[in-house]
């Protein structure tokens, strides 16, 4: 131990080291949490797009002007007139279906464009079909994006 | 360690407390309010309610001192609720419509989505429920409902009110 020295330059390198390494392990800290923010973020705000696609979907199925008397009331000879491409507008560039299901009859009307694939959102509601009688009904529109 | 050093790691602390702050901050920007779905399901009751409301069942009726009177068939589910309150308003127990109420029911399950419950209530506006259709005894506390009231069917007295509640169950 005799021949031990005390080095100024040595001495305040590691008084730096201590320093740049609680530097670095901050600031790698913060950006990772900042990424994981960003990520999760854009996850959600994609989910919730997806779901408004959806949501805008179904509306437009339960109030179109060519298959509906009124609000929910979907005409059983409208929609078997009806195609996928007049909803293709309002679910953008997403693949989409939607299913009328009379729950009477057990009949269904698919509308739908593009290959499935990739994450969903579904939105569904009550509704009727009016043939011979008036049934009830479930509408249920799915649209996947990536 | 010098006193550069212990100033050094002063700064150090500091710089790591402030960046750890604000990675909660940063951490919790991920999470935006999220939407409780109350609109959702109340739209979705509004629209259940309408739809089953509208819709027409076949063979629909009640019986009365033993004898089964049937409704005409374009009969909406709306119209026989509100002669079912009509006629029980009274307190009479003469009147039985157990198997219409068990039809009624059947279509409202069948029409709420999968996890889904339902109830459908009427009676007297200001009066206490006259029937309930439900596979459960009671809604929970966070069901999401839509009713609507109606004059009474011979016009005179207390109105008719009906309504139909939707809830997520999670026993389904």
């Amino acid at each position: 131990m005799r021949d031990c020295v005390r080095d100024c330059r040595g001495v305040s390198g590691m008084d730096d080291l201590i320093l740049l390494t609680m530097a670095v392990l901050g600031f790698s800290l913060f950006f990772a949490a900042m990424a994981g923010a960003y990520v999760a973020r854009e996850g959600a705000d994609r989910g919730h797009r997806l779901q408004d696609s959806a949501d805008a979907l179904l509306a437009a199925v339960v109030d179109h002007p060519r298959w509906t008397a009124s609000h929910g009331l979907l005409l059983a000879g409208a929609l078997d007139r009806g195609s996928g491409a007049e909803l293709a507008s309002v679910a953008g560039p997403h693949p989409f279906r939607v299913v009328v299901w009379d729950l009477v009859t057990g009949r269904t009307w698919r509308f739908e464009a593009g290959p499935p694939g990739g994450d969903r959102r579904i939105a569904a509601t009550s509704a009727n079909v009016v043939g011979e009688q008036i049934d009830a009904a479930r509408v249920t529109a799915t649209v996947w994006g990536p | 360690m010098t006193e550069d050093g212990f100033e050094a790691l002063a700064d150090g602390t500091l710089l790591v407390t402030i960046l750890l702050v604000a990675s909660a901050v940063a951490g919790s920007l991920a999470h935006p309010a999220a939407d409780d779905g109350r609109s959702t399901a109340l739209r979705y009751a509004e629209d259940t309610r309408l739809a089953l409301f509208r819709a027409t069942i076949g063979g629909l009726g009640y019986s009365v001192g033993g004898q089964f009177v049937a409704v005409r068939n374009d009969t909406t589910v709306e119209s026989f609720l509100r002669l079912e309150v009509h006629l029980l308003r009274g307190g009479s127990r003469d009147f039985d419509f157990g198997a219409a109420n068990a039809r009624i029911a059947d279509t409202a399950a069948r029409m709420v989505r999968p996890g889904w419950r339902f109830s459908v209530t009427g009676g007297v506006v200001g009066g206490a429920d006259l029937f309930h259709l439900s596979a459960d005894a009671t809604a929970p506390a966070n069901f999401a409902a839509s009713g609507w009231t109606y004059p009474p069917l011979d016009g005179t007295g207390d109105g008719t009110r009906l309504s139909l509640a939707v809830w997520i169950s999670p026993h389904r």
